[in-house]
């Protein structure tokens, strides 16, 4: 009872503020962008050039097979010419077919950074491609597939889980801190002291706060975005459990501190590393062990889950799970260190 | 100069004291640190593997030339390793010398090159009809770091402005604000003191970036007069958000609002097609990410530069005539 009243009290206070609003603002903002500015998907075409230096080669035939493989190609009369399109343009590749020894041979002309695993993987597979249709050549490797479903979003929905996790879910790790330090200088915490309530209440107050606001965020975005294709229980209890984790975070690192200013270092120090997950949630096949271990990285996943037709449940629930518990274990430890703290 | 001088040290001293300002100073270097790790990692292979232990010595050591290859105990380890969230692709010999590949079903690529790999390894006496062959034309800056480099050269930008709003508004809840009306002090050099902090930051984070990533051959005069006109918008938002908050929420909301415009003019200038880019013509953050785009590629004139940083300090002055009245308001 003590804390439904400190959650409504907290409630009604934040939305006489700018804050709330403000998140909304921005929620709308991020929609229009991605409706009105971004397209549904990017046109993934690269640009390459492509010189062939003898008329016997099969230059047609490779044009086409280039294409087939998405590459916009143009055509250039020198190597030398080829050359000059790739340091104009330092995002295309270019294609030198020539003869060498009687034999036809590709030469991929590369900008320079790319990694000899990548060169390596390039001039096998490429052979093999033109191999294999010819006889005698054994097409032996299979594949199986161990969970088959559509997993794909439109770039345009791909973007969400990042908004969501950085936004929705980690609002409390930005706003939390603002929110006691606010009420410490204002004298309401120690006013607090002498009330009847508990420090739980009135830290799950404020924590219940920031549910809302990410709650209301969250889902503007993703209803005007992802529209009725998102699986809304699943995302609803997800982002309580990642929101209720993101303001623990906030609860946690500002319990160390006196004042705001000395906190917000942190507090954007922890936004900033947890944004980098972000790099492997577009690239997956890059995925280092210390970027796994940030907390915002299976929250990427795992909002992509809710994102999709089909989703897979129990990665959505195994993470509801586990933010549950850090949010539990954090706020505990938050607590105990605000007990001792807070009213001093 | 020294009131000026005065008012930077003591909010030098201050932030130093509260870590807000080692924050921002340092956080750029560990970005910029955090990149540089990365940069290598990123793209350098076309897929992960992961393989039987007792295969490790075999296809695994083989695998290893194309990607960063993992081992698993028995086929239950691999399938589990392959169905964790990142993109792994199981990989095992069979006894007839041909290979099975373990997806998990939703990864984003690199599974074709992978079946012709392996299948190149079975056929390895095979002559493919075609040689092929790579060469390069000797650019070894990677996307990434030009991108990433050029992104974090621009956001450093803000964060000066984060240091002022931040500030002010600390000054006005301790009342301090007011005090200044009546010291000896006159506005307009309180104001440059407060403001210097927010160009000295970026100048001085955005020589760390420059050579922790290793930029260290562009032109530096050009990146400085860029950096030091994008950090006069920011100022301008630091001050008027500083001076319309009348509690710290409120300016960490400002600033986070601030984000969004700057995020968007930087990624917008990278994936809008030219004719849509008019669209991001009002931001002073996107002329400022294609100019020092055209600086770490060597490609800047002076005539770019200064091109540039008139526009920039042209919306940043039509920004102050519209803000004057708020900011002068607010100082009262």
């Amino acid at each position: 009872m003590k804390l439904l009243h400190s959650f409504l009290k907290d409630l009604r206070l934040a939305y006489r503020t700018y804050y709330v609003y403000m998140e909304l603002g921005i929620a709308l903002l991020v929609v229009a962008v991605l409706i009105f500015v971004m397209p549904e998907n990017f046109n993934r075409s690269a640009k390459a050039w492509l010189h062939v230096a003898d008329a016997s080669l099969p230059a047609a035939a490779i044009e086409k097979a280039l294409g087939e493989d998405g590459l916009d190609i143009g055509r250039v009369a020198t190597g030398a010419e080829l050359r000059e399109r790739l340091e104009e343009d330092r995002s295309a590749i270019g294609f030198d077919l020539r003869l060498e020894d009687g034999r036809p041979k590709l030469v991929f002309v590369l900008q320079g950074y790319e990694s000899a695993s990548l060169r390596a993987s390039l001039e096998t597979s490429v052979e093999a491609a033109f191999s294999r249709a010819l006889p005698g050549y054994r097409a032996s490797t299979v594949t199986t597939t161990l969970r088959s479903r559509d997993a794909t979003l439109s770039d345009r929905v791909n973007v969400l889980p990042v908004f969501l996790a950085m936004n929705a879910a980690f609002m409390g790790l930005f706003i939390i801190a603002s929110y006691i330090f606010l009420d410490k200088s204002e004298g309401a915490v120690k006013a607090f002291a002498v009330s009847p309530a508990k420090v739980w209440h009135y830290l799950a107050g404020k924590m219940g706060v920031v549910a809302v606001t990410g709650l209301a965020s969250g889902l503007l975005t993703v209803a005007l975005v992802a529209g009725a294709d998102a699986q809304y229980p699943l995302f609803v209890v997800l982002l309580l459990a990642t929101n209720a984790f993101g303001s623990a975070v906030g609860l946690f690192i500002a319990s160390f501190f006196d004042d705001l200013s000395s906190a917000m270092g942190w507090v954007f120090g922890s936004v900033a590393l947890l944004g980098l997950a972000a790099v492997s949630y577009y690239l997956p096949s890059f995925s280092p062990l210390a970027v796994r271990l940030l907390p915002s990285y299976p929250m990427l996943f795992a909002f992509r889950e809710t994102l999709l037709a089909a989703p897979d449940a129990g990665l959505v629930w195994a993470n509801v799970g586990g933010y549950s518990a850090g949010a539990l274990v954090l706020f505990l430890l938050a607590e105990r260190q605000y007990r001792r703290r807070m009213t001093a | 100069m020294k009131r000026i001088y005065a008012v930077l040290r003591r909010d030098l001293m201050s932030g130093l004291r509260d870590f807000m300002v080692a924050f921002v100073l340092v956080m750029p270097f560990i970005l910029a640190l955090a990149l540089r790790l990365i940069v290598p990692g990123v793209g350098a292979a076309l897929f992960r593997a992961a393989v039987l232990e007792d295969q490790r010595g075999g296809v695994g050591a083989w695998l290893e030339t194309y990607a960063p290859v993992e081992s698993a105990k028995d086929r239950a380890a691999l399938e589990a390793r392959v169905l964790r969230t990142d993109d792994v692709f199981g990989v095992i010999e069979n006894a007839d010398g041909g290979h099975e590949i373990v997806r998990q079903g939703n990864e984003a690529g690199g599974g074709e090159a992978l079946a012709l790999l392996l299948d190149a390894r079975t056929n390895a006496d095979f002559e493919s009809p075609v040689a092929v062959g790579v060469e390069d034309v000797g650019w070894k800056m990677s996307p990434l770091k030009l991108e990433g480099g050029n992104f974090l050269l621009v956001f450093l930008t803000v964060f000066g402005g984060m240091l002022i709003a931040l500030g002010m508004v600390e000054e006005k809840m301790s009342n301090t604000l007011s005090a200044v009306n009546v010291s000896p002090i006159r506005r307009a050099e309180f104001v440059a003191g407060k403001a210097t902090l927010g160009f000295l930051a970026p100048a001085v984070s955005s020589v760390g970036v420059i050579l922790i990533l290793g930029f260290e051959g562009i032109d530096l005069g050009m990146a400085a007069v860029t950096v030091l006109c994008t950090a006069a918008i920011s100022v301008l938002i630091g001050f008027t958000i500083g001076l319309a908050s009348t509690d710290p929420i409120a300016a960490v909301a400002g600033m986070k609002t601030v984000f969004l415009p700057v995020f968007a003019s930087v990624f917008g200038a990278i994936f809008l097609s030219e004719k849509w880019q008019a669209l991001l013509w009002w931001s002073p953050h996107y002329w400022s990410y294609r100019t020092m785009r055209s600086i770490l590629l060597g490609e800047a004139s002076w005539a770019q530069v200064g091109t540039s940083a008139a526009i920039i300090l042209g919306i940043t002055a039509l920004g102050f005539l519209a803000l004057a009245p708020k900011i002068r308001r607010g100082m009262k």
